[in-house]
């Protein structure tokens, strides 16, 4: 057939050159006049080939078909035009004029062009502008990136009315679906919108993304060499700045090929799609697309972010509140949402989607898939390590916005979250990056089976997917006790925060986009324990479950893990933990560190002294002066640098809180303070304190996860005695004794049945120190090196030789 | 870069490339004096002494020459910064970490300069500075950083009724002397292990290449270690070095350099003051090439490992010995490599090789040459100076080597691969073994039978299966024998800078 080609690019010269091959006459082509001197590939190819070629500026002036061309047009003698990236106006009496009419055929319709048998009909009529467009939401919008094999794709999502299709098109996760008139299906990936700009299709009803990557030095030193590389291709532009747009400066597509060479060559062989040039037309978009790729990330899921703003404590906070799965963040089945509610005043934050047990399942095969095959089993151990190190370091950037999220969602009281809530979480990420590259083996002396040798090493392997659950009395600094290590022993995680508190962990979600944490690595869900808890537990690729909570709730993860697949597990549950005070004690300490060993963070807080021992000598002097610091107290707005005492975490606690007081009346313990709801909105505790309290009273013997001290006294002298009414609880978390004398410090360190024992201080925890509970308060350590042994497990290899 | 499967002196290369860096342009060098306090001061004698490019031979400038009086003051600072209170010493371990992190900050930001002034000042390609050299400082002052807050005692159960722990205390004032091969990185071997323990350093850089020590003063200062921490004192050896060596207020000495320098280390060490001493010294390190090798790797891996930084490591390959059958094609492929291999400009991104450091080694390697020939040795390629250029050495090949010759038995130091020939297995260990020497050797061999019984019969403090020059921040490194003693790097280099203290309490033996 004779053939008459009309267009440009390399796309038109793979074309022409098809043609050929498949044994048609390309009697002429019709490219555009050379720029800069340089002529367009497709002309350059039938230049070569002895076709004649025919650079025309334009066809039509005045909406009139120019005479001289027509002519030339017409003197081939053309049967057919093909049009492969055409972007010159063709009167229609060219376009009608051979015998089987034209075909246009454009890159961003058939990305990889199958074939002539794939094109279709339907955007004829709008051939003015490469791509096909439409008008829609009242501007114009052009498709790239479309494509026709749609199987398994649900037409999901919201409608996008297009004038003159019979069917609205749908915006989808996928893209753009639109609807042909035989009601086949056709999808866009890309819509380029009148600015210029290209957006991923689905996310055409979204905001632009703002979450930019914070640039390694490494990757600084890559962006300078592409701006060279764009100051080679615009020898117009004077400064390749951030905002300098690749084709307003005058870049065709050939220079988009050629782009595409020069980043293959600058960054180590990352091959871009032309597309993605398109997508990212400023400098500044187009380094944080290269660094997103040359990190793995796929800029298809490129995440967008819909967060909840508010300003609050001067700061605007930008809060995610969606689930957090495979690096994006997305409703909950159903789009099933909670409120979650501000302990200071009661008031609803924002709506967080609740996780259904088929996110579970998702986030668990995201985590699975990042484990098995994604780029994080695959980086050493040391860049593993920087990529904590820097999400510590952006959580240091956020810590106000993280500490006001917390004083908002938790109650936490803003100065104590800003030093400890997340002071401690940063900490804890760093320290946990530092030991990645030195999570070492052993090489051990076996005996040899002679005549042979033997040789026999040990390896420590990260487990594979975890379950992390995480109460609400800390909500970031826990999430982070256990995340950290997890993820330093090369594990990828499955998170549910507390269902009152899930704000803070949502926000770390998106630093650790922004850290450049590969999709999957972490995954949060928001929900109940019931059913997200429990799915976790359940699950038959989860291989470890941390918790920490109840002891109730911890038996019967333990349970469940069990019953599943054998997890492993840690638990850390409830306390009652004693605090010992004797008579030869630096008394100004011991009243101070006993107001925060009960107190600190209104009580909430598993170590928490659940019962202190006070020597008879000292006791009544040492009522009086707690009472007395109580009275200073301030209670009052979280968020208020002065408040040293904020809200309950939320309503249910607080009635058990009253209940629990009243508890201990009825059984005869002495109120000396406190025990009631402080009158005022939002869910307030009076920080109370009990004496006369005896050791079979509910009280004595029931954590109260509140500001309630409880105190009771035990004879001058009688180490013994109250040592083993210390011991009897069944919790064993942590304890505490205050005395100036060694070898009862010692001594009764030794004796005490607990995880922990502070000796003349109390909370004072920290990242480097193991943290975890004997008896039922739980088992395995959070911190310290411990911990690390909690998402490891050993192989043992042995040679003979 | 160093060989070709991949490892690199001290780590990786990275997963990602960028382009090429580019070395700095008229470098202007701004720090030539002796860093104490964090301040650049004269000498006290007023001395001043020349350091010089050897690609040009040109000098590059002027640096003050330190002596026992510039080092009295070092040490008298860095005694001060480690009196008990001082603010180094408050300092949590976790803040001890987080300067050294923010110290690899800067050398990563600085590393085009480093670089340059490395290659300005040894003569070493300008690539294997940025890419081997750098990158190693800046993961082994990562790695170290990390231990900080991870050293611990140990809590010990004993017979009586006592509460028994040990606490790992920095030693004190630390001593550095390194040498001129890789003379940044050296330093940073010894410097990141000393103050992630909390020590206090006073450091002498080799004379011949003082430049980029004391740019990292300027570093460590702009990162805001305290004063006192770390001290510089260019200089030379018999001044410098044994006033290190022999001053009573150090209490711990970590040299790099030659045996012979070592043994005099030691030695000024024990008479002084019983200082703690690590040494990391010479070699001669065996490379074993069996019949069963993959040739291709064993080849370019012999190659680099012997030629690599112009012969000048102590780990060169500088004993191969390969199995009978494949000698013949080994020693004919291992020539078509030198013969391959660039010399020229360091600045030029084509060049593998640079000139040696100095006139002083330059005669002294062209000697071993000629002892080779004199002794027997089968020339096969190279064997003496380029004609036209100061002090460049051409790539030389010695075939028909044997353990008798001097050759095989002194450390050359220079571009010079003597191979020998071996029978079997038995045999190899004992040739291998039978020198003073004990730093490093390799094997190449695709039997694991084989792999395993060498590296477990190799008297050597490193044995390379199937690699060479594979170092990590991660590993221990240090030598056998004559070759030194201690470890630098890895877990193991933390035991050289801390002092275990026992801590015994005696409880009341009556009732609490």
């Amino acid at each position: 057939m004779k053939i008459a080609v009309i267009g440009q690019s390399l796309f038109g010269q793979e074309v022409y050159c098809h043609l050929r091959e498949e044994g048609h006459e390309v009697v002429g082509v019709f490219t555009v006049p050379d720029k800069d001197g340089k002529a367009d590939p497709l002309g350059l190819k039938a230049d070569e080939d002895g076709v004649p070629v025919f650079k025309f500026p334009r066809w039509r002036a005045r909406g009139q078909a120019l005479p001289n061309v027509v002519a030339a047009y017409q003197a081939l003698g053309a049967e057919l035009n093909v049009l492969p990236f055409c972007s010159q106006l063709i009167p229609t009496e060219i376009i009608s004029a051979p015998r089987h009419g034209s075909i246009i055929y454009h890159p961003s319709l058939l990305p990889r062009h199958r074939g002539a048998s794939a094109i279709h009909n339907w955007i004829r009529g709008n051939d003015k502008v490469p791509g096909a467009w439409t008008e829609a939401c009242g501007q114009k919008l052009t498709f790239f990136g479309s494509t026709l094999s749609t199987e398994g794709l649900v037409p999901e999502g919201e409608t996008l009315p297009i004038p003159g299709a019979h069917r609205p098109g749908v915006v989808t996760e996928a893209g753009l679906i639109l609807f042909g008139n035989d009601d086949r299906m056709l999808l866009v990936k890309n819509i380029q919108l009148e600015d210029g700009k290209m957006i991923p299709a689905s996310q055409f009803f979204r905001g632009a993304d703002s979450t930019g990557l914070e640039l390694t030095e490494e990757d600084l030193v890559m962006a300078e060499a592409v701006r060279g590389a764009w100051k080679r291709i615009l020898p117009n532009v004077l400064e390749v700045e951030d905002s300098t747009d690749f084709f307003k400066s005058g870049a065709a597509s050939v220079d988009v090929v050629r782009l595409v060479e020069e980043v293959k060559e600058l960054c180590d062989g990352l091959e871009l799609e032309n597309e993605d040039i398109y997508m990212a037309t400023t400098f500044g978009d187009f380094i944080q697309l290269l660094v997103r790729k040359m990190r793995g990330d796929n800029t298809e899921s490129k995440c967008v972010i819909d967060h909840v703003e508010k300003t609050v404590n001067k700061l605007t906070l930008r809060m995610p509140h969606q689930l957090f799965i495979g690096g994006a963040f997305v409703d909950a089945e159903g789009a099933k949402t909670y409120e979650t509610i501000n302990p200071t005043d009661g008031s609803v934050i924002c709506q967080v989607s609740l996780a259904q047990v088929s996110d579970v399942d998702q986030a668990v095969a995201a985590a699975k898939d990042a484990f098995e095959h994604g780029l994080w089993g695959k980086i050493s151990a040391r860049d593993r390590g920087r990529l904590l190190y820097r999400l510590a370091d952006l959580m240091e950037k956020h810590q106000e916005e993280l500490a006001t999220i917390e004083a908002l969602d938790a109650g936490a009281v803003y100065t104590l979250a800003l030093k400890t809530h997340v002071g401690m979480s940063v900490q804890t990420f760093r320290y946990f990056a530092g030991w990645c590259d030195k999570i070492q083996g052993a090489t051990i002396p076996i005996n040899q089976a002679r005549p042979h040798r033997n040789l026999t090493m040990t390896r420590k392997e990260p487990i594979g997917v975890c379950g992390i659950v995480i109460p609400w009395n800390y909500p970031l600094m826990m999430l982070s006790w256990k995340t950290a290590a997890c993820l330093a022993a090369g594990n990828t995680v499955v998170i549910k925060p507390a269902q009152v508190t899930p704000l803070t962990a949502l926000k770390l979600a998106e630093l650790t986009l922004k850290a450049g944490i590969p999709k999957g690595v972490i995954n949060i869900l928001p929900g109940s324990g019931s059913v997200v808890g429990q799915r976790l537990s359940d699950h038959p690729d989860v291989r470890k479950i941390a918790f920490t909570g109840s002891t109730e709730v911890g038996k019967h993860i333990m349970k469940s893990c069990a019953v599943s697949n054998v997890k492993k597990v840690s638990l850390e549950l409830g306390g009652k933990s004693p605090l010992i005070i004797f008579a030869d004690c630096d008394l100004r300490k011991a009243v101070q560190m006993g107001m925060s060993s009960v107190f600190f963070n209104k009580g909430e807080n598993c170590i928490a002294a659940g019962r202190l021992f006070v020597e008879d000598s000292i006791h009544d002097q040492f009522v009086q002066r707690v009472v007395e610091e109580v009275g200073k107290m301030k209670i009052g707005s979280p968020l208020n640098r002065d408040t040293t005492h904020g809200p309950q975490n939320h309503e249910a606690h607080l009635r058990k809180l009253v209940e629990y007081c009243q508890r201990g009346v009825k059984e005869g313990a002495t109120l000396v303070c406190g025990g009631n709801q402080v009158p005022r909105p939002g869910f307030f505790f009076e920080p109370t304190v009990f004496t006369d309290v005896e050791d079979h009273m509910f009280i004595a013997q029931q954590e109260s996860f509140g500001p309630v001290m409880i105190i009771s006294r035990f004879a001058n002298g009688d180490v013994d005695a109250v040592l083993s009414r210390a011991n009897a609880t069944e919790f064993g978390l942590a304890s505490g004794v205050f005395t100036r004398d060694i070898s009862k410090a010692l001594y009764v360190s030794d004796k005490l049945e607990a995880g922990t024992v502070f000796v003349n201080t109390y909370n004072k925890t920290d990242v480097a120190a193991p943290f975890g509970g004997f008896k039922q308060s739980g088992f395995g350590k959070d911190l310290g090196e411990a911990a690390l042994n909690e998402y490891l497990r050993v192989k043992t290899v042995t040679f003979e030789y | 870069m160093a060989t070709t499967n991949g490892a690199v002196e001290n780590g990786q290369p990275d997963r990602k490339s960028t382009a090429l860096p580019r070395p700095v342009r008229n470098l202007e060098v701004k720090f030539t004096k002796i860093f104490i306090n964090n301040e650049w001061n004269e000498s006290k004698s007023g001395k001043k002494f020349a350091t010089y490019n050897p690609s040009t031979l040109e000098k590059i400038c002027e640096v003050e020459e330190g002596d026992k009086l510039d080092v009295d003051k070092a040490v008298e600072a860095a005694q001060a910064a480690f009196q008990r209170g001082s603010p180094w010493r408050r300092l949590d371990a976790l803040s001890r970490g987080r300067l050294l992190h923010q110290l690899a900050d800067l050398v990563e930001r600085d590393r085009a300069v480093l670089a340059t002034l490395e290659t300005m000042d040894t003569g070493k390609p300008f690539l294997h500075a940025f890419f081997i050299d750098l990158e190693g400082c800046i993961k082994t002052l990562r790695y170290f950083a990390g231990w900080a807050d991870k050293i611990q005692g140990r809590t010990i159960p004993t017979d009586d009724n006592v509460v028994c722990f040990t606490r790992h205390e920095p030693i004190g004032v630390c001593g550095a002397i390194t040498p001129w091969n890789f003379p940044l990185l050296m330093l940073v071997w010894k410097l990141a292990p000393a103050l992630c323990c909390g020590n206090t350093v006073v450091v002498k850089p080799a004379e011949q290449t003082p430049l980029t020590a004391l740019y990292l003063g300027s570093l460590i200062k702009e990162v805001g270690f305290p004063q006192g921490v770390v001290n510089i004192v260019p200089g030379f050896g018999p001044t410098v070095g044994a006033a290190i060596s022999s001053h009573p207020q150090i209490n711990k000495i970590a040299f790099t350099g030659s045996t012979e320098v070592g043994k005099l280390v030691k030695e000024a060490a024990s008479h002084s003051n019983l200082k703690r001493v690590t040494l990391e010294l010479g070699g001669k390190n065996p490379c074993i090439v069996c019949a069963d090798a993959d040739l291709d790797l064993a080849v370019e891996c012999a190659h680099q490992g012997v030629f690599f930084n112009q012969g000048q490591c102590c780990t060169a390959a500088s004993r191969v010995f390969v199995e009978e059958q494949v000698y013949d094609e080994f020693v004919r492929r291992s020539v078509e490599f030198a013969k391959k291999r660039s010399i020229g400009d360091p600045f030029d991104v084509r060049t593998e090789q640079g000139p040696q450091i100095d006139q002083k080694q330059f005669n002294k390697i062209l000697d071993l040459i000629e002892s080779g020939k004199k002794e027997g040795a089968k020339l096969e390629y190279g064997g003496s100076a380029m004609e036209d250029r100061g002090l460049f050495i051409k790539p030389t090949v010695f075939s028909e080597v044997t353990d008798t010759m001097r050759i095989a038995k002194e450390e050359i130091f220079g571009p010079v691969q003597p191979i020998l020939k071996f029978k079997n297995i038995e045999e190899v260990i004992k040739r291998a073994n039978s020198l003073e020497y004990g730093l490093t050797a390799a094997v190449f061999t695709k039997n694991l039978d084989k792999a395993l019984k060498l590296a477990s019969a190799l008297e050597s403090g490193t044995v390379w299966i199937n690699c060479y020059n594979a170092i990590y921040a991660q590993a221990p490194f240090g030598g056998f024998k004559m070759s030194g003693n201690g470890r630098e790097l890895g877990e193991y280099a933390l035991a050289e800078y801390t002092e275990v203290k026992t801590v015994t309490i005696k409880l009341d033996d009556k009732d609490p």
